[in-house]
């Protein structure tokens, strides 16, 4: 390894954690926080919304692909607490509060995301 | 063929197959089912010690084999591994024997950073939503720290020459 191809890899690795890093940042704060609403989809139909700041302690069920999954929303996050998927990732990912983190149930093809809702911006003011 | 590039050929395979069983029971971040392609150790010392025609062929037996071990055979998780495997694979070739500008480290990091886009790709589609980028930046940065490590590895392994070795000694 001469000392050009180290000097290439060193500046291959650091632009490509750089974009990372800009790109998780972006992320981080484009995520809206005010006025969310959940929103359920099953093979990105969605068959449920759910105001996230009307609705507390609620449960819902959701008919996936493979059967049912059961959703809590409780202070303004959303949370599978049930599913009959082998791996339950999604029963892990616990409560989930902001957009840029969806929860996903692959195995009933069910996908929760948080997105903000504009019709709701006037009320608050 | 060469029966001993037969036997080294198994050798490799069976440890590709190895890593990625033992890598599979690690938690995977946000989709389930990706991966972060410890088993790359195995196809890039493949791929620089032996030819690319060996590098696909082990890559193709390691991921059939790992998905009838397992069980995810033709499921979400075997495609996303075969594009991601395939993928990585394919971007490895064109910058290991075209464009020489990087070390077997940089390479390396490259065919990570491919793998867990492909992986992500297929989910995509699968799952038939775009909200799956989202984890996109965080994965790669995990996957970059992983293509370090398997550069590392897979240079020292390499270094040590214990493959030339061989092919000097039975001319395959």
């Amino acid at each position: 390894m001469d000392k050009k191809t180290l000097r290439n890899d060193l500046i291959l690795i650091g632009s490509l954690l750089l974009a990372a890093i800009i790109a998780f940042i972006i992320i981080l704060v484009t995520r809206t926080k005010k006025n969310l609403v959940a929103t359920v989809r099953v093979q990105n139909q969605v068959v449920l919304t759910i105001d996230l700041n009307k609705e507390n302690d609620k449960h819902y069920y959701v008919d996936g692909t493979n059967g049912q999954v059961h959703i809590h929303v409780k202070d303004g996050a959303v949370a599978v607490i049930e599913s009959n998927c082998p791996h339950q990732d999604c029963v892990h990912m616990g409560y989930i509060k902001e957009s840029g983190r969806p929860i996903i149930c692959a195995y009933n093809s069910v996908s929760i995301t948080i997105e903000g809702s504009s019709s709701h911006d006037i009320e608050v003011g | 063929m060469n029966t001993h590039k037969l036997a080294l050929m198994g050798v490799l395979t069976a440890s590709a197959i190895v890593i990625a069983i033992l890598e599979s029971f690690i938690p995977s971040i946000g989709i389930p089912g990706i991966k972060l392609g410890l088993a790359n150790i195995v196809i890039l010392i493949t791929l620089y010690e032996l030819g690319v025609m060996e590098a696909v062929f082990i890559n193709i037996v390691r991921v059939l084999i790992v998905a009838i071990v397992r069980g995810t055979l033709l499921s979400m998780g075997f495609f996303m591994s075969l594009a991601g495997a395939f993928l990585s694979l394919a971007i490895m070739i064109v910058f290991c024997l075209s464009i020489k500008k990087f070390s077997i480290i940089g390479v390396s990091v490259i065919g990570a950073i491919f793998h867990v886009v492909g992986q992500i790709l297929v989910a995509m589609i699968y799952l038939d939503s775009a909200y799956i980028l989202f984890y996109l930046p965080i994965i790669a940065i995990s996957a970059i720290i992983t293509g370090v490590l398997v550069g590392v590895v897979a240079r020292l392994v390499i270094r040590t020459g214990i493959i030339k070795k061989q092919r000097e000694k039975y001319n395959f």
